[in-house]
């Protein structure tokens, strides 16, 4: 009989407690809860993940061996353009051989030359 | 003619040799501080993980706790947003803070992210593939209390050959239920750096 009473006491304290919970409770809690239940994976699939959102900090002495880097790359790029490029013997640059603006032009000894 | 051949031999192998022997790999000592070209390294790492465990462990928010709430306080790891100017991965020191978490025993830990993920297809696995007495059930996972949360900031000021770096590393332990920020951890390190 006690233990019935003790037990139907704790219930009644457990409702109310749990109906000042309930009452408290935003009435429209289910509009957002159906909203991210929905996209809940996606939310989600970054946990416990380090985001990568970084910026490029200016550094006077990177960017300058950046730049040389560049300037590397280009003098390397051209001399392969030379390499890889038909040669024409005796034919210097002229406007009416295909040279335009956009091509290439180099210079050997007073020749001019483009590709 | 053979001497000058066996000469070139001769000097064309001690070069070999020399450049072999050029490699060296030194262990060293996880802690030593080594900072070679200023970035972010594993003494950074290390140094933002011991703050931060004491930060965590020592301030309020884990009393206020325990006072409110009989059981120990669990906490779910969120996202790390790194917002600085190099690639870094917050992982390292966030399993230092992890790993406190479960040895003092004091703040309960929940599985995130993608091992949650694999933790639930195992599950799902074991509901036909196991026997009854040893399948796990869905629904009884525990549910975490706080989530932390975490972003990397940095400051750059350059000039010439000199620069200044600043690291900001702030975590934050959010109430899941209400929103609220209990608890915010912060550690700056500061390096000067000539080229």
């Amino acid at each position: 009989m006690k233990k019935i009473l003790t037990s139907i006491i704790f219930l009644v304290i457990f409702s109310v407690a749990n109906a000042q919970d309930n009452a408290n409770q935003n009435p429209n809690y289910k509009q957002s809860m159906d909203f991210y239940q929905k996209q809940k994976n996606e939310l989600q699939q970054d946990m416990n993940t380090t985001m990568q959102s970084t910026y490029k900090a200016f550094d006077w002495y990177t960017n300058k061996q950046e730049k040389r880097n560049e300037r590397i790359n280009f003098r390397r790029q051209i001399r392969f353009a030379r390499a890889s490029a038909p040669v024409y013997y005796n034919q210097p640059f002229n406007n009416f051989n295909g040279c335009n603006n956009n091509n290439w032009r180099f210079r050997n000894q007073n020749n001019w030359w483009c590709w | 003619m053979k001497i000058k051949l066996s000469s070139f031999v001769l000097a064309t192998s001690l070069v070999v040799l020399a450049a072999s022997c050029s490699h060296k790999v030194t262990r060293i000592d996880a802690n030593e501080v080594i900072d070679i070209n200023g970035s972010w390294n594993n003494t950074d790492s290390r140094i933002t993980a011991e703050e931060l465990i004491k930060q965590i462990m020592n301030e309020n928010w884990l009393n206020n706790h325990l006072q409110t709430k009989t059981k120990k306080p669990v906490v779910i790891v969120g996202m790390v947003t790194n917002k600085s100017h190099e690639h870094l991965e917050a992982e390292t020191f966030m399993k230092d803070l992890e790993r406190s978490f479960i040895q003092t025993q004091r703040i309960g830990l929940v599985q995130s992210g993608k091992k949650r993920e694999e933790l639930r297809g195992e599950k799902a696995d074991q509901q036909t593939n196991a026997s009854v007495n040893t399948m796990k059930k869905f629904g009884l996972e525990n549910g975490a209390d706080y989530i932390l949360q975490g972003s990397i900031n940095s400051i750059v000021d350059a000039f010439k050959r000199n620069k200044t770096v600043t690291y900001q590393v702030n975590l934050e332990l959010t109430n899941i239920e209400t929103n609220e920020v209990v608890w915010i951890g912060e550690k700056k390190i500061a390096k000067q750096v000539k080229n």
